[in-house]
């Protein structure tokens, strides 16, 4: 019978996008981006985080540190390690580099610097984007 | 046929039309069809003489080059109705004619089945 699971049939597993992009260096904007961005990467979530020129100081070394104990809000640094162990990527607009002043090496590790073009085509296919 | 990308503004800072204007340009050199929204909180950047202000941000495109390049090239750039009321904006002080001026109903029916929506 054709509905019947049929185990030599192959099945192609298909990951979904999702893309969150920070454009503010408030409190509220980034724990709201990065709580949401840990939970879709939880949920199997391929989680594309893009951080705009406005945005761009959260990713230097020690900045993202500030935004801990607030009150009722998890740890920023876990959630940050959570979404680059589940393979979350951590992207900067390239612009932010010249605007705010900042030098490759003093962002993050994880951290990629893209174009925003580029970026474009690598959020294609995207089924949800998250704008904070 | 292209995809369809909708570009928001929704602030009346620098940091909101920027990566606004960055995005619609991109979203053009990569052939989408740009469907750019001005609502009521970003609506000065659609009047004469705003994007002058902000002159060439340090290490950022120029704005008013990539806003010419997006309203020749966009679908519709689109300013908010509830705008003008609530900003107490004349109509004639459209930076450019090409901009259409309508309620959002129309706006949403003609960007229907974008792939990729951003606001800023």
């Amino acid at each position: 019978m054709s509905d019947e699971f049929d185990s030599n049939e192959e099945y192609e597993f298909v990951e979904s996008k999702m893309v969150v992009m920070v454009n503010h260096s408030d409190h509220d904007s980034v724990m709201a981006a990065i709580v949401m961005a840990a939970a879709g990467a939880a949920t199997g979530e391929q989680v594309l985080m893009f951080f705009q020129p406005g945005a761009a100081k959260v990713l230097v070394k020690g900045e993202l540190e500030k935004y801990q104990n607030i009150q009722g809000l998890p740890d920023p640094i876990k959630l940050y390690e959570s979404i680059t162990i589940l393979d979350g990527r951590i992207i900067l607009c390239e612009l932010g580099l010249p605007n705010k002043g900042i030098k490759e090496e003093d962002l993050r590790d994880e951290v990629e610097v893209m174009m925003a073009s580029s970026f474009l085509l690598e959020a294609e296919g995207a089924n949800a984007v998250y704008c904070y | 046929m292209s995809e369809k990308m909708v570009v928001v503004c929704n602030g009346d800072e620098a940091k909101n039309i920027m990566p606004a204007l960055i995005f619609a340009s991109s979203g053009l050199a990569l052939d989408y069809e740009v469907y750019f929204f001005f609502c009521p909180a970003g609506a000065k950047w659609a009047l004469k003489g705003e994007l002058e202000k902000l002159g060439t941000p340090k290490g950022l495109p120029n704005p008013i080059e990539l806003f010419d390049t997006i309203i020749g090239l966009a679908n519709k750039v689109t300013f908010c109705e509830l705008g003008l009321e609530n900003k107490g904006i004349d109509p004639k002080d459209m930076r450019d004619e090409r901009i259409v001026i309508e309620k959002l109903p129309p706006f949403l029916m003609d960007a229907e089945g974008a792939t990729m929506t951003f606001t800023f």
